[in-house]
Formats: structure tokens, sequence, C-alpha cells
């Protein structure tokens, strides 16, 4: 009898829950209830701003209604989809498969056999000047994946040092000439050298467990299936800025990816993947005229009939961006390929042969990064109170009536968010709420067609944060002193007005984020100081999964006078 | 820090300064300005009345006619009066001008206005010592203005304040206190302002300028605080520049 992979033995006897924490799946009755509540509160905050009798001046009315409306379009969807996960993507069928997956390990033959037959898998391991020891641990860990497979290392930053470490731990090194195409273009040179008939990619500071192969190989034995993603979890949360980056993305790996199962419309996120090779030479090959290849591959892929499966258990550990500059460029780059595809492939148009529910999908997708500007609108707006008496909603409102909406939904949103993950998190909020110049730039560039250039996540450079935060810096600036004018404004009249107490909170939001900036010049000043990379990224309990950005529900709400900005649950890619 | 990077943050930073001092003189500038809760043209009214009571035989003006003085209203026939006649009691020879034997008067305009309301038409009866008609005087129009103000605000209203008055026709007049009255109603002065104006006295009461048209009030306060006079300096000197 062929062993089953041990994960699958737990899991089927119950015990997986409390053994890992982290993996995602299911909603709970009450997160179904809380969304249920959470949904009402959204619905009834937006006939709130709707009715007429509230509606204040129009500017600032008309920035209030253009940032709720991202932020409550993009929090029903996501909640909706997270209301259809819980369909476990293991069926019979790839049980079945699991339990023959190595019919002759007894005789010391481990290859993965599919339907019987044997199969050959490559594994690509893309670097691109990351740190030697970080490239040495995902190789060796690639390498020593179970099941038979061939470990390639591309190296796209040309690093003998690099070729030394592949020979050492046993995998074939790889370099080409050009860097045509980015990280696709390097993935697509290698498929001409490599050509099992599955490959796995893995960033180089994404360090797969054993089993990686033996828990998605299975799924393959659907003929249909085109790729298997697996979360992206983190393990180094050290600073404030991969805290903050880290818990943003856990709704989205943990409710809203297997959540698309169910719509078919889960998307590739890079790493910690497993392609048909049949599959990906339908479509050309990586898509490389983006720099979100894994989107744009997945809705190719997904355009030509074929599908995709995401499997919430954490498989590989690696690293969120530890500095403002590394998460600068990360969002930079994904908000970029979101609009890309907003704006050059719309999901909506009638050329496009998707079904409606994965229109749907990649239409949150595209447009989930505008939910990231909205803070800028909203912040603005207590501003525009505060110097020029321009009001979002009519001063009949009162306070309690106001709170009662707003807290239905923002406070809502924020309860299931902590329900969702467990915790809830300032870094989360802050993050959200001061990264609007990023996504702002990433939309200006895509409107003007500018290119960006392609940086690794995880390589750190020795540069000042305060070359990244310039316009942060500004905008703390001006609330700084907006709100002493406000503060002397309302002791002259003697009463707290809401647009003071709004305006000094961002004043507060900004100003955290621009300490942790200090505190990270301080820390480069003193480079020794920074902790070492934990040695063999564990998987212990108290990982983060995480992904692309997706605020949940942890946004911030931030803003505005009488508004506030806030953040949807779910997220987008 | 890039040595391009620090100059883009001097210069923002130089443009978030001027923006919010800009930005804080507009507010100061508000800060000084109080709108009227409500306000209206008001006229000075004269009354026309009747010593003796009758019946009004004839009405020789309408509502909104114009009116010099001395000229006709009404001719009032009252026995009383007839009968006094007869005894020979009316010496007044000024009352005695405007009356004929059988006890007829005829009520002159003692303003130059316009009839603004007539209370006993013709075929009515007039009580005696009771009004008949409301003549508005001309180039008697003045403003009446009601501001909630915080006590603090309150103390900053003097005679003299400047006022802007938006007619329902978008006109702009210019106007100055003459007169407050105030009430409290919890904590805040309810003020009833009188306001004059050139610009409103020298017009007839008729068309937009009569008595009960609505008007916005723009009150400007006294100036106070750290910023006094520095919005006051900069208009002036925008003005002056010719902006």
């Amino acid at each position: 009898m062929a062993r089953i992979p041990s994960a699958h033995h737990h899991r089927r006897h119950g015990h997986a829950q409390r053994e890992q924490p982290e993996k995602g799946g299911e909603p709970t009755p009450v997160m179904i209830l809380l969304v249920v509540v959470a949904t009402i509160g959204v619905l009834a905050y937006t006939g709130f701003l709707l009715a007429p009798g509230s509606r204040g001046d129009l500017l600032p009315y008309v920035m209030i209604i253009a940032a709720e409306s991202v932020l409550v379009v993009q929090a029903l969807l996501s909640m909706w989809t997270i209301l259809s996960s819980g369909r476990n993507p293991r069926d019979y069928a790839a049980h079945d498969a699991a339990a023959r997956l190595l019919p002759r390990l007894a005789r010391g033959d481990d290859r993965i056999h599919l339907r019987g037959r044997p199969i050959v898998i490559d594994v690509l391991v893309t670097v691109y000047g990351e740190e030697l020891d970080t490239v040495r641990r995902t190789v060796t860990a690639a390498v020593g994946m179970r099941g038979a497979h061939r470990t390639w290392v591309l190296d796209d930053g040309r690093s003998d040092d690099v070729r030394t470490l592949a020979e050492t731990a046993g995998a074939r090194y790889v370099r080409r000439l050009s860097s045509h195409g980015a990280k696709a273009g390097n993935i697509n040179h290698a498929l001409t050298l490599a050509k099992g008939d599955f490959f796995a990619i893995f960033d180089a500071d994404f360090v797969p467990v054993p089993t990686f192969l033996l828990q998605t190989m299975p799924l393959f034995v659907h003929d249909d299936v085109a790729f298997v993603q697996t979360p992206q979890v983190y393990g180094n949360l050290h600073t404030v800025v991969a805290r903050g980056a880290a818990y943003m993305q856990t709704v989205f790996y943990r409710f809203v990816q297997p959540g698309r199962n169910r719509f078919n419309a889960a998307i590739c996120v890079g790493t910690n993947v497993v392609f048909r090779r049949t599959a990906i030479d339908e479509v050309g090959g990586m898509y490389t005229d983006s720099k979100s290849e894994d989107v744009w591959t997945s809705l190719l892929l997904h355009e030509r009939g074929w599908r995709s499966v995401f499997l919430p258990d954490a498989l590989a550990v690696g690293e969120a961006p530890e500095t403002i500059e590394a998460y600068s460029k990360q969002q930079l780059r994904w908000a970029t390929g979101g609009f890309e595809i907003l704006l050059r492939h719309n999901p909506l148009s009638l050329r496009r042969r998707l079904t409606m529910d994965q229109r749907i999908q990649y239409l949150v997708t595209a447009t989930f990064y505008l939910t990231g500007i909205c803070p800028l609108l909203l912040l603005l707006v207590p501003p525009l109170e505060i110097y020029f008496d321009l009001r979002p909603m009519t001063l009949e409102t009162t306070v309690l009536t106001w709170a009662l909406y707003y807290g239905g939904f923002y406070a809502m949103q924020i309860l299931l968010a902590w329900f969702a993950v467990g915790s809830f998190r300032w870094e989360t909020l802050t993050l959200a709420t001061v990264s609007f110049p990023i996504y702002a730039k990433a939309l200006w560039n895509v409107l003007l067609g500018r290119d960006i250039g392609w940086h690794v996540t995880g390589s750190a450079s020795r540069r000042s944060p305060f070359n990244f935060v310039i316009p942060q810096t500004l905008f703390f600036v001006f609330l700084a002193l907006t709100t002493l004018v406000a503060g002397w404004r309302d002791v002259d009249n003697g009463a707290l007005t809401l647009a003071t107490a709004w305006n000094a909170t961002n004043t507060v939001i900004l100003g955290a984020f621009l300490v942790t900036a200090l505190r990270e010049a301080r820390a480069m000043a003193r480079p020794q100081e920074r902790p070492a990379p934990s040695a063999a990224p564990v998987v212990t309990a108290p990982l983060t999964v995480v992904a692309r950005p997706l605020p949940l529900a942890a946004r911030p709400a931030e803003p505005a006078a009488d508004e506030p900005a806030l953040v949807p649950a779910g997220g987008a890619r | 820090m890039t040595w391009a990077n620090r100059l883009k943050m001097t210069a923002g930073l130089l443009i978030v300064l001027v923006l919010v001092a800009a930005f804080t003189v507009v507010f100061n500038q508000r800060q000084q300005r109080v709108l009227s809760t409500s306000a209206a043209i008001v006229a000075e009214s004269y009354p026309v009345g009747t010593d003796y009571g009758g019946i009004v035989t004839r009405q020789y003006v309408e509502v909104g006619d114009e009116v010099a003085v001395g000229d006709p209203l009404f001719d009032v026939r009252s026995l009383h009066l007839q009968r006094d006649i007869a005894t020979g009691q009316v010496a007044d020879p000024a009352l005695a001008a405007g009356v004929s034997a059988d006890g007829t008067s005829t009520i002159a305009a003692t303003v130059d206005g316009t009839v603004r309301e007539i209370a006993v038409p013709q075929g009515g009866f007039a009580q005696a010592g009771g009004m008949l008609a409301t003549v508005d005087e001309n180039s008697s129009l003045f403003v009446e203005a009601e501001f909630q103000l915080s006590a603090r605000d309150y103390a900053r209203i003097a005679e003299g304040n400047d006022v802007e008055l938006l007619l329902p026709n978008q006109a702009l007049l210019e106007g100055a206190v003459v007169g407050i009255d105030v009430t409290t109603v919890e904590g805040q002065a309810l003020s009833t302002v009188r306001i004059e104006s050139r610009d409103l006295s020298d017009k007839s009461a008729t068309g937009m300028f009569q008595a009960g048209t609505p008007v916005q009030a723009t009150l400007q306060l006294r100036q106070d605080g750290p910023l006094a006079g520095v919005g006051d300096a900069v208009r002036d000197l925008l003005r002056k520049v010719g902006l």
C-alpha cells in the first residue's frame, strides 16, 4: 500500500484544525453570521450616505461618495466571496490519487505517479540578486522535497556564487543572456530547457516544506487543472512594515482565494505554485508584458477554459517586505499589474471568454487597488471643512445618527477582520491608510503607459526610507498644521468638532508611519542591528498566511470629516 | 536621502506651508463674518387713522400706490362728527378744513410714501381712533437681521460695523450696524440688528425694495485674535496690485 502523506491522514481524522491553525478555508457559522450582519451594516451605511436628506456641500460629498462607493462595493464583493468558500478542493479523486501517488516507494523509486503513470516534475527557483543565505535555504529545501523532481536555479542576477551554491546543493543552474521579460521571461527561458510534465515555481525567498509536491500533485488528477496555488506565508514578522504587509493579506489567503475556487477564479500569485506544462504551452508561456505576470497568466488560462485550484495549506514560508522601500516597490508592482488588467484587458468586455463568475472576480482584482487611493480623498475632507466650511453631510445629522451608521459599517468590518484573522493589527490599519501615494502613482503610471522597473520584493537596499515617503511626509505636515488651526478654532468656539477629531486621528496615523520610517533609517545607520532572518523558517503556529494585499477589513478607516474611510473586507488579488 | 529627493522634500514643504498660510487667512476671514439667520427689508411705516368712527365712503388709493403729503386717502362719514359740527364743537381749523357739513372728513397722507396696507376698505366701518391703512415712508428703508452669536462674537459687534446685504436678485449692498437688540436663548445671543444702507434708503419703497423682501446679511465682526488685520492687509494688497 502506498504511504499516505501525513497531512492528509490528519485531516481525515479531524485533527488538522489544531495542528495547522493558519490553514484557511471554511468560514465557521459565526463567521457567516458576522458577514451577514456586516453586509446589513454596509447596506444601511450606503442608504444613509445616499439619502438626499443627509447630503451636504457638493465637493466633499462627491469625494466621500466616490471613495466610499469603491470601499463598499469591494467590501460587499469580498464578503460574497468569503461566503462562497468552504468547499474542500480535495475531492474523492484527489484523495484517491494521493493514496496512489508513490506506488513504488517500497522499492526505492519515489517517482510521483498520476493515474498510474510516472510524471516528471521540474522545480524552478527564480533568483534575482537575493542574499546568498536566503537562496541557499530555498534551494536546499527545494532539492530536498519528497517525490522525485529536478530542481533548477534560474539566476537573473548572474552571480557565480549562486552557481556554486546550486552545484553544491544538487540543483541545475540556468543563466540567460538577457533579462527580457523579467521573472516571466526567466521562467519561459528555463522552460525551453526543463521539459517536464509539471513545473513548480518558488521565489528565492520562499522555502517549501518537504511534502509540497505530495500535497499539490494529487489535484492534477483532473485533466482540466492548469495550476495549483498555495498561500504565501511569511516567517519574518520583525518590523512594523512586515507585520502590516503580512496581515494585510491574511484574509486574502485564508478566505478570498479559497472562495475563488468556487468561481474557478483562484489566481496565481507567482510563487508556491505548480503548473501543468501543457496548459502553459497552450497560452504561449508565462505572460511577459506585465509586472503581474502571475495574474495575467491566470487570466489567459481561465479564458482558455482551464481550471485553477487554490490549496489553503501553508506549504512554503517566505519573507514579507521588511522595509518601507521594499514594501513600496512591491505594492507599486502589484497595483500596477491590477490597473493594467482594468485598462488593457477589461474582464467585462464581450471579447473575453470568461464566465460571469470569473468576470466579477477579475474585476474585483483589477479594481482592488482603488481602495488604496480612497484614503487620499477621505484625508482631504476634514481640512475642507476646517478651512472652507464645506461639509459632506448636513448639519442636521446628529453625531449619534452618524455614529450608528458609520459604526455599522466600519466597526463591523474591523470586527470581521479581527475574527477572521484572530487579532486586530494596528500596523495593517496604518499601512493601508498611508499607502495612497503608491497606489495613486501606480494608476498614474498605467494611465500614462509609463513603465516601472522590476524589483525583487525582498531585496533590501541601504537607501533611506525617506526617499519613498515624501508625499506622506508632506501630508503629515499639512494635516498637523491643519489640526493646529482646527484646534485654535475649536478653543475659540468652545466646542470640539468631528472634523478636528478626524483630522487629529489622521495626523497621528501618518505620524506613526513616519516614526516607523525614522526607526528604519536609524536601524540602517547601524546596519548590523537588524535581526538576522531566523535560520530555517519552521512552520510554527503563529505564521501569517498572506499574499497580495488585501486589506481586509483591516483597513483604515480614516477619514473624513464626517466620514471615514474604510476598508473592505476582502481582497483582491 | 538623495539630493534630488531632499530638494523635492524641501520644495514640497514650502508649498505646504504657503498653502496652509493661505487657507488660514481664508479661514480667519470667515471667522470674522457671521451670516444672518434671517433678515428682511423693513420700512418706517406710518399708520393712517381717524379720530371719528364712521363709514368709509370713498377710498382714493390701493395698496402699492405712491402718495405724497396731503394726498387724500379716504373719505369717512361720521354721524358723530356731523353732530359735533352741528353743535359747533369742531373748532380746530385744521380739522375743519378737511370736513364737510355732512360729517364727511377726508383723510390725507402725512408722509411721502407707498400704501402698504389698507385695513378698512371702502364701505367698511372705521372705529374711532382706529387704523385705516399704513403708509411706508419713502427713503426710510433699512434692514432688520437676526444673528445667532456666541457670547464672544456678540462682544465683537459694534455700531458702525460693516454689513454686506445680498438681495434676492444677487445684488450686493453695503450697510452698517446702527442698533442692536439682544435676547439670550440657551447661552446664545439672539441679536436683532438694525442695518442701514445708503443704497437702500435712497430707494422708494417699491419692487425689490419694499418692506418684507428677504435679504441675506453678512456681518463683519471686529477683528480679534492673533491674525487680526492680516486678512484685510492681504486683501488690501491684492486690491492695490490690481487683482
